[in-house]
């Protein structure tokens, strides 16, 4: 029984590690743009749903709402100085992005103070789900259910639309994508908007979970890469079969071995990497 | 020694050991077959042309050869040895060197650190001495200095490779396959976006290589390629479709319906 | 005069004269050495960022190790610092090497990401360990060197030690650089396919910088341990290889000294900045992100400005401006 806990734990945590991961692949497939600063807006996710909650906005509109503020936001930073960058080499995509999370960081200690709060779930959802001798927290049954259904939404979006046919043709090439007369830049900005919006819901649902502080965004980033690495930058299933491996293994190691459970999530890529150094669903 | 003189000469004798071979060769990219049953025999010190249409498989052929990517079958021997499972940086050290399509050279380097590299190249395992400095009295300036020379580079040899006209790079990218002494020297194209003037020294330069070297080089320029090939092979669709003296493949009916139709205007001297 | 500057003796006598001016200067011999030790951690940085065309996100990984090391040699085997340093070296090496074997196994930004993980997986390593690493507290009572059996508890004595070690190690870099090895890494950061192609085994030569990279880091983070008397769970922080990256990208990546340059004023101005404004790090945030924008070659840029300017030359192009060429392949 434990272990079914543990691994239903394991899969809304890799379900959210999933999110994170798919916003800074899909940047990445369109702009051929590494954005260190996505771990700062998943942490601005978190303190913004943390701070309409406390405000006393309902956790319901609070989730959207953090969703399209980082998402503004972060389209805001793309247009106004990240798209400046884009033709320089990647050490000044990573020094400059490097220096948004730093200044966000910063921020956030600023408004919020250096120490970390907790996010009660909301009341609907705060009580248990007993099922025989098995009981789960229903706000983490929720997060499944939520991010099963934008997975399943953003396959759609990513397969199944315009948009979607567009981002991917932009990935093999820009210049095509140009030719056919698609304004670019507004792609460009839309996509790193969604991308950084991702990533600042996965916060905003990960706030109960784990609480906020002002050191989040560096063990995110660090996840996300793991999650990339392992399964693939740009593949869509890989970023899915990734995230939830990695978030199963850190559950399942936090009964085994508490204190090292995230050294394993590390190992096991590690071990990722010697096997199958392309990934599990790597392109070349 | 003209190509036909030549040809006739190779009839008498027996058939010679291959500088460059291969033996039914097949690359694939994915489900991709880009080539497919290729044989291939380059005779020591000639001049061999490959040529066909954009997409044939002729570079794909040189990655392959060369070692860039890796044969899905069959078997590529360098002067009898196999080699079909050698890296590509070993394959240097054997003697086998290549220039490439696009100009691929150290653009911030000079001129001269370029050619002394790819001459370095054939010992690299002797650069890897971190405390040992690069003497002007290395063996390897002699090679560099001569090939300077050569390629009429000594007036920029201490300028950027980055820097140079589109000639003077492309002289370059064949001096950096030549500087490493091999025996049998690879040329993609080497004529590619020349002008005139610039396509004469690199056409008399080819013919010249063929005296101490084995020259296997694609070319879409075919007065070149029937004026100063002993063989030419032509391929299409990751084939080997005809192979044989510039005349004789000139004259081939396959490849003129299938190819080439009346693009060979090169004067068989 | 712009000439002048591409010269690696002039880099060097930058190095000494640093040595010398920051006692002058600087009223803590602490900061003095300070930057000194990531002056050298920053310079082995650039060893493989602007050498080998390596953006290492690892180099914490090498500085921390390099702090444990020393404190556990120093302590538990009882070693005395002269025989505890070139160990040191050999463990950074040793790591480095597999580290850097690794993370070479994926090419451009999956590199980056790669030696980024390994730096968490080595933090978490540490932190796991707490019985040898101590954990969050990190390993205390780091003893100093002594000379003549009294240990060098006077800063500026200290800095002595830091300096002399700093010079012989700077000139080392130096020698590497120049090298036959150091002038394939260029090769390899220009066009490693070709690079390839001309016959070096471009992996063999990525490893060997890393290992060179990681043994000088190492040593580093052991000054670093010895002189804050702790070796501290957050040398091996993500912060400290993004410190040490930051400095080196400050400085420019085109010569060893910029690095140099890059550490003291990264440290300098944390030092003024954060008596004033504890979050001054939101001005360093902004500073990289115009670094990006506006000075990609870094502060060393800006002296390479200002002598053409002084010398009223056009400033150098940044396809010629290559530091470590020697004198005999320039025009």
């Amino acid at each position: 029984m434990t272990y079914l806990f543990q691994i239903l734990n394991g899969i809304g945590l890799g379900m959210l590690y999933f999110l994170l991961a798919v916003g800074l692949s899909i940047i990445f497939g369109l702009l051929q743009f590494v954005n260190f600063a996505h771990g700062a807006f998943y942490m601005l996710g978190a303190y913004l749903a943390y701070t309409m909650v406390e405000r006393g906005v309902s956790f319901w509109l609070a989730l959207p709402l953090a969703f399209l503020a980082v998402g503004a936001l972060a389209a805001l930073t793309e247009a106004v100085l990240l798209r400046r960058i884009y033709a320089q080499a990647h050490t000044f995509h990573i020094l400059a992005t490097v220096g948004l999370a730093l200044a966000v960081q910063e921020i956030v200690i600023i408004v919020w103070g250096p120490i970390g709060a907790n996010l009660a779930p909301p009341d609907s959802l705060s009580g248990v789900v007993i099922l025989g001798d098995f009981i789960y927290p229903e706000y983490r049954l929720f997060v499944i259910a939520l991010t099963a259904l934008l997975a399943g939404g953003l396959w759609w979006l990513l397969e199944g639309t315009r948009l979607g046919a567009i981002v991917r043709a932009g990935s093999e090439s820009p210049e095509t994508m140009a030719l056919l007369g698609y304004d670019t830049r507004r792609i460009n900005t839309a996509v790193f908007g969604l991308g950084a919006g991702l990533a600042g819901l996965a916060g905003a649902l990960a706030a109960p979970i784990r609480g906020v502080d002002p050191f989040m965004s560096v063990e995110a980033l660090s996840v996300a890469f793991v999650v990339v690495v392992v399964g693939g930058m740009g593949s869509y299933a890989g970023a899915l079969a990734a995230g939830l491996a990695v978030g199963i293994a850190q559950s399942l190691m936090a009964t085994l071995w508490p204190e090292g459970a995230r050294l394993m999530i590390y190992l096991g890529m590690a071990a990722v990497i010697v096997t199958m150094p392309r990934g599990l669903f790597g392109r070349a | 020694m003209t190509a036909a003189s030549k040809a006739v000469a190779s009839a008498i004798e027996p058939p010679v050991e291959p500088a460059l071979a291969a033996d039914g060769l097949g690359v694939r990219y994915g489900s991709f077959v880009a080539l497919k049953d290729i044989t291939l025999r380059v005779r020591p010190n000639s001049v061999h042309a490959i040529i066909g249409p954009n997409g044939a498989g002729k570079t794909t052929l040189f990655h392959a050869l060369t070692g860039r990517v890796r044969a899905a079958s069959g078997r590529i021997t360098l002067g009898g040895r196999d080699i079909t499972r050698t890296r590509d940086d070993d394959r240097v050290r054997l003697g086998l060197a290549r220039s490439f399509q696009v100009t691929s050279l150290f653009a911030t380097l000079s001129v001269r650190e370029n050619l002394r590299l790819a001459a370095q190249g054939r010992t690299p395992w002797a650069a890897l001495a971190p405390w040992r400095a690069v003497s002007e009295r290395d063996a390897a300036f002699a090679v560099v200095d001569a090939l300077l020379a050569r390629l009429d580079l000594a007036g920029v040899a201490g300028r950027p490779a980055g820097e140079l006209s589109h000639g003077q790079q492309r002289r370059l990218e064949v001096g950096m396959a030549m500087a490493a002494r091999p025996r049998v020297i690879l040329l993609d194209e080497p004529t590619s976006g020349m002008g005139t003037d610039d396509i004469g020294a690199m056409t008399d330069l080819i013919r010249d290589l063929g005296r101490d070297h084995t020259v296997l080089f694609i070319e879409h320029n075919m007065g070149i390629v029937m004026n100063i090939s002993d063989t030419v092979t032509v391929m299409r669709a990751g084939q080997v479709l005809v192979e044989g003296r510039p005349a004789a493949v000139r004259d081939d009916p396959e490849v003129r319906r299938a190819y080439l139709g009346n693009m060979i205007t090169g004067d068989l001297r | 005069m712009t000439r002048l500057l591409e010269r690696p003796i002039v880099h060097f006598g930058l190095a000494a004269a640093t040595v010398l001016v920051l006692p002058l200067v600087l009223r803590s011999g602490t900061l003095a050495s300070e930057i000194l030790i990531y002056g050298l951690a920053a310079a082995a940085c650039n060893l493989l960022l602007g050498y080998t065309g390596l953006l290492s996100f690892g180099q914490g990984i090498f500085f921390g190790l390099g702090s444990y090391a020393a404190g556990l040699i120093l302590l538990r085997a009882g070693w005395p610092a002269p025989a505890m340093l070139p160990a040191v070296a050999l463990v950074g090496a040793a790591t480095a090497t597999a580290v850097g074997w690794l993370s070479i196994r994926r090419q451009g930004v999956y590199f980056v990401m790669l030696t980024l993980a390994f730096s968490q997986l080595f933090y978490f390593l540490a932190y796991t360990l707490g019985d040898l690493t101590g954990g969050d507290n990190g390993l205390l009572n780091v003893p100093r060197p002594a000379l003549g059996g009294k240990p060098l508890s006077d800063p500026w004595a200290y800095y002595a030690f830091v300096a002399a070690l700093f010079l012989g190690l700077f000139a080392a870099l130096q020698r590497v650089a120049l090298s036959t090895f150091g002038r394939t890494l260029l090769a390899i950061r220009d066009n490693e396919a070709r690079a390839s192609a001309i016959g070096f085994p471009v992996r063999t030569f990525k490893v060997a910088a890393f290992a060179i990279s990681g043994a000088v880091t190492a040593l580093a983070g052991a000054l670093h341990a010895m002189l804050i008397g702790v070796a501290p769970l957050s040398n091996i922080e993500y912060h400290t290889s993004e410190t040490l990256l930051i400095m080196t990208i400050i400085g420019g990546a085109g010569n060893l000294f910029a690095s140099v340059l890059g550490a003291a004023f990264y440290l300098v101005a944390g030092d003024l900045l954060s008596a004033i404004w504890p979050r001054w790090l939101l001005l360093l945030g902004v500073l990289l992100v115009a670094v990006a924008l506006f000075m990609q070659r870094g502060l060393w840029g800006l002296v390479e400005r200002a002598a053409a300017l002084v010398a009223r030359e056009p400033p150098p192009e940044p396809a010629s401006a290559d530091a470590t060429l020697p004198e005999e392949s320039r025009p």
